[in-house]
């Protein structure tokens, strides 16, 4: 579904994405995992298109989508959970999720002549995220009167109303809670079953080899592994570059 | 005497309050940094007199008036769409000098510094707006069609889609909202509603000058917003009349006009200062001064 090749990036002299290629399949999780500083952000933002390769190209079903805009990328299906927490700290918890439904809203005539409703099905939709990810109580708080933890469950509720094919998670359970952080896996063990293709970074180890399906090592900016988690553990170069052992 | 003095200040407040709810759409709802308001409220102010004293009618010049405002407020979000915080108030700052650069020298047109007099008092289908009492009236009803569409703006997902650029613009783009579009529309339509306020001026006053629009008459608007409340129309309409009527009691201590106005920049800086220290959010504020 989605292809990298040969991707290269530069901050000045530093190589932050040297020369990376790898495919991840539909309908799978698949995680990338490596030290700090290995490229794995850096991968997130070029695909979301925040910045762009040096060289390379990446292609969503076969269709390269370098020169897109991130409200572009955003349209073709891929949707992403930031790092650090981006919700709109100004607006409830409901209105963060309503924009995630549909585009309809930059028409301004429409928004004027009332002919943007919040119908009842949107209201359902939200209603229903909010009840899966179990923070319905939340509703019609502002953003910025979450704790920390609901801002990500809030955020990646947000993600997944996004209308997509492709979902980038970057570290969705760093720095919340166990309770949340079992909540998040049994969440991503759902949307496993119904096949969503997710994409995952994450530092929590027995939290990723237990919702993935494919792990892909990055180290300096490379691919130096790909397999099945069992595979991975067993890797003397993941360990030696990752795990320190 | 005391009633003609009163319909002036609701005069003033009206017009006023159209210019500061439409700084409000693009300051506290787009948390776009606009301090070349005042231009497209000087451009719509032009733009109406000449086209009136050319013998055109006042609903097509307070059109007219809207539009070209609006187009200008499109034409800078263009280059200024990028830039975010103090880049985009020095630029949109820059334009307002530009604009009055342009109503000081392009003398053909606007005369100059000798401004333009005899600019009339509108007639509507017949229905004469000479008197103050009458021209309060068209004041109100253009106060209210103003309100209606940004209070609906503003309340519809179209406004939640400009807060959450205010908010977090890289967010936003990432739930694909086309951000530039939204800020060029927000420009565009407060620029409109500030070249109507301009009209409204400009044939209230019948005379314009250069010296009605210069960058320093930024302060009050952005200080009715300021005190009222970012993102908040109501707390704007308390503002405006505050702000309008604090410095009228001055006019009657009996001090030289000399003093006068200098004594009118204090009181509105000591507002300033005490509203920021004491209720950094205004009156009904919904987002915090960055």
């Amino acid at each position: 579904m989605l292809k990298i090749e040969n991707l290269t990036k530069k901050f000045g002299g530093i190589i932050a994405v040297n020369n990376c290629s790898f495919e991840i399949e539909k309908g799978k999780i698949t995680a990338l995992i490596g030290p700090n500083g290995s490229g794995k952000t850096t991968i997130f933002n070029l695909i979301s298109s925040i910045i762009k390769p040096d060289q390379g190209e990446i292609l969503l079903n076969n269709q390269n989508i370098i020169n897109y805009s991130i409200d572009q990328i955003s349209n073709l299906g891929i949707s992403r959970l930031f790092q650090q927490p981006r919700l709109f700290k100004n607006l409830t918890v409901r209105e963060n999720l309503l924009l995630a439904i549909d585009n309809e809203d930059v028409k301004l005539w429409k928004n004027i002549f009332g002919l943007n409703k919040i119908t009842k099905e949107k209201q359902g939709v939200v209603q229903k995220i909010l009840e899966d990810v179990g923070i319905s109580e939340t509703k019609n708080k502002l953003a910025n009167e979450l704790s920390f933890g609901q801002k990500r469950l809030t955020e990646l509720a947000r993600t997944i109303l996004n209308p997509h094919q492709l979902l980038m998670l970057d570290e969705p359970v760093g720095g919340v809670n166990p309770k949340i952080k079992k909540d998040i896996a049994k969440f991503l063990l759902g949307l496993k079953k119904q096949e969503q293709t997710i994409l995952l970074i994450e530092h929590d180890m027995p939290f990723t080899f237990n919702v993935a399906d494919i792990i892909i090592v990055i180290n300096a900016g490379r691919v130096i592994a790909k397999g099945l988690p069992s595979e991975i553990k067993k890797n003397k170069e993941v360990l030696e570059a990752y795990l320190g052992c | 005497m005391i009633d003609a003095y009163f319909i002036h200040l609701l005069i003033l407040i009206g017009i006023y309050l159209i210019l500061a709810i439409s700084l409000q759409l693009s300051l506290g709802y787009s948390g776009l940094l606009n301090l070349g308001h005042i231009a497209f409220f000087g451009i719509g102010a032009y733009v109406s007199a000449i086209l009136s004293l050319s013998g055109v009618p006042f609903l097509i010049s307070i059109l007219v008036a809207g539009i070209i405002s609006g187009f200008f407020g499109w034409l800078l979000s263009l280059p200024t769409n990028r830039l975010k915080g103090d880049y985009l108030a020095l630029t949109t700052l820059g334009f307002s000098f530009v604009v009055y650069a342009i109503f000081l020298n392009w003398v053909e047109i606007t005369k100059g510094p000798f401004g333009l007099p005899g600019i009339p008092r509108p007639n509507i289908f017949g229905i004469d707006f000479s008197s103050n009492t009458s021209f309060l009236i068209l004041v109100v009803i253009f106060v209210l069609i103003s309100y209606f569409f940004i209070h609906r703006i503003c309340n519809s997902q179209f406004g939640k889609a400009l807060e959450a650029t205010r908010d977090d613009e890289l967010a936003a783009k990432s739930l694909g909202k086309h951000t530039l579009k939204l800020k060029s529309i927000s420009l565009a339509v407060s620029a409109f509603f500030a070249g109507i306020a301009g009209c409204l001026f400009a044939s209230y006053i019948t005379f314009i000058d250069p010296s009605s629009f210069t960058f320093m008459s930024i302060i009050p608007i952005l200080l009715i917003v300021i005190i009222g409340g970012l993102a908040s129309l109501r707390g704007t309409i308390l503002a405006t009349i505050i702000i309008v009527l604090l410095p009228e009691p001055l006019r009657f201590i009996g001090l030289p006009s000399s003093i006068l106005g200098p004594i009118r920049q204090i009181v509105f800086a000591l507002m300033l200062i005490l509203i920021i220290y004491f209720k950094p959010r205004g009156f009904f504020g919904k987002v915090d001064l960055e």
